[in-house]
């Protein structure tokens, strides 16, 4: 969209730049998160090469098809998140009070699976204590779950507010979709270094 | 800004090339010979790194946004392929994998 087309829809430079700082300090915001992630995913690089035996013991564990299916959810989720942003652009609000509410449920289904997953590697005696490889699978899963839970938690927030938003005013549900899409991508990159290679 | 794009078709298209893809990755995993070698590594993280664009790209809009957006993901992303990269040469290498521990003990032996 040019800017005369975005003065014409927000009435004003000052929204337009408003927004547009808004989605800049998201993107500083998420910057800092590949950082935080990427420490984790690089010590269990380091550990995995060095100790490969324990990672190839560690894969008749893992419980690759119920993490496919968390993907699945995952990617549904964001597909949802984003039809909700173009929804309530064009001022839809019930259809993005939908979305999000499905976003949220979606959300919450990876946690239960993901629940499940947990609780089975309890019971077979698996705990972040038992290896070097354990502990960074439960800390890169574990510290995605709880960003999971935290973008269920914004929504959660956002479904009381949305009433009050127009087209000019939709700079939050833009900036929780920003997250959420991160916590999706983070995940795009989990599945596969963990579960399958 | 409002969202740029208009019809909800790209999206729709964006979502079906992930799940793909991420069957794509799931398939060429359980692959006997294909799976468990430095190639199917490669394609896991290639196909990782595509889906990663596209959600990057078109869900988040940064194809969207102007230029001054994109040093904010790119030096992080640098920085991450520096942190992971980085100690290559010595893990996968060096005297820091555990048969490298096993000849330095035997090395040196006598002095404890």
């Amino acid at each position: 969209m040019d800017h005369a087309a975005a003065v014409s829809h927000h009435g004003s430079d000052e929204h337009v730049e408003k927004f547009e700082r808004a989605r800049f300090g998201m993107w500083l915001f998420l910057a800092s998160e590949i950082m935080f992630f990427a420490g984790f995913i690089g010590a269990y690089v380091v550990l995995r090469m060095a100790n490969p035996q324990l990672a190839e013991a560690a894969q008749k564990e893992m419980a690759w098809p119920l993490a496919a299916f968390n993907t699945a959810v995952l990617i549904v989720s964001s597909l949802t998140m984003v039809l909700a942003v173009n929804a309530i652009s064009k001022g839809n609000r019930g259809k993005c009070e939908d979305m999000v509410f499905i976003t949220a449920a979606l959300g919450t289904l990876f946690l239960v699976v993901k629940g499940f997953e947990y609780a089975a590697k309890f019971g077979h005696g698996i705990t972040p204590n038992s290896s070097t490889f354990w502990s960074s699978y439960f800390l890169m899963t574990g510290f995605h779950g709880l960003h999971v839970l935290g973008g269920i938690v914004a929504m959660i927030f956002l479904l009381f507010y949305i009433k009050h938003y127009g087209p000019e005013r939709y700079a939050k549900v833009e900036n929780i979709a920003l997250y959420w899409h991160f916590v999706d991508l983070v995940w795009i990159f989990l599945f596969p270094i963990v579960y399958l290679l | 800004m409002s969202d740029p794009v208009k019809s909800t078709r790209l999206f729709w298209y964006v979502f079906f090339a992930l799940i793909v893809l991420t069957g794509f990755t799931v398939g060429q995993s359980r692959i006997p010979g294909l799976g468990d070698t430095a190639m199917g590594l490669i394609i896991g993280l290639a196909v990782a790194c595509t889906k990663a664009s596209l959600v990057a790209l078109f869900f988040m809009h940064l194809k969207y946004e102007k230029r001054y957006f994109y040093p904010v993901v790119i030096f992080p992303l640098v920085l991450v392929l520096v942190i992971i990269f980085g100690n290559f040469p010595d893990v996968a290498f060096g005297e820091h994998t555990t048969e490298g521990v096993e000849t330095r003990s035997h090395g040196s032996a006598g002095g404890h």
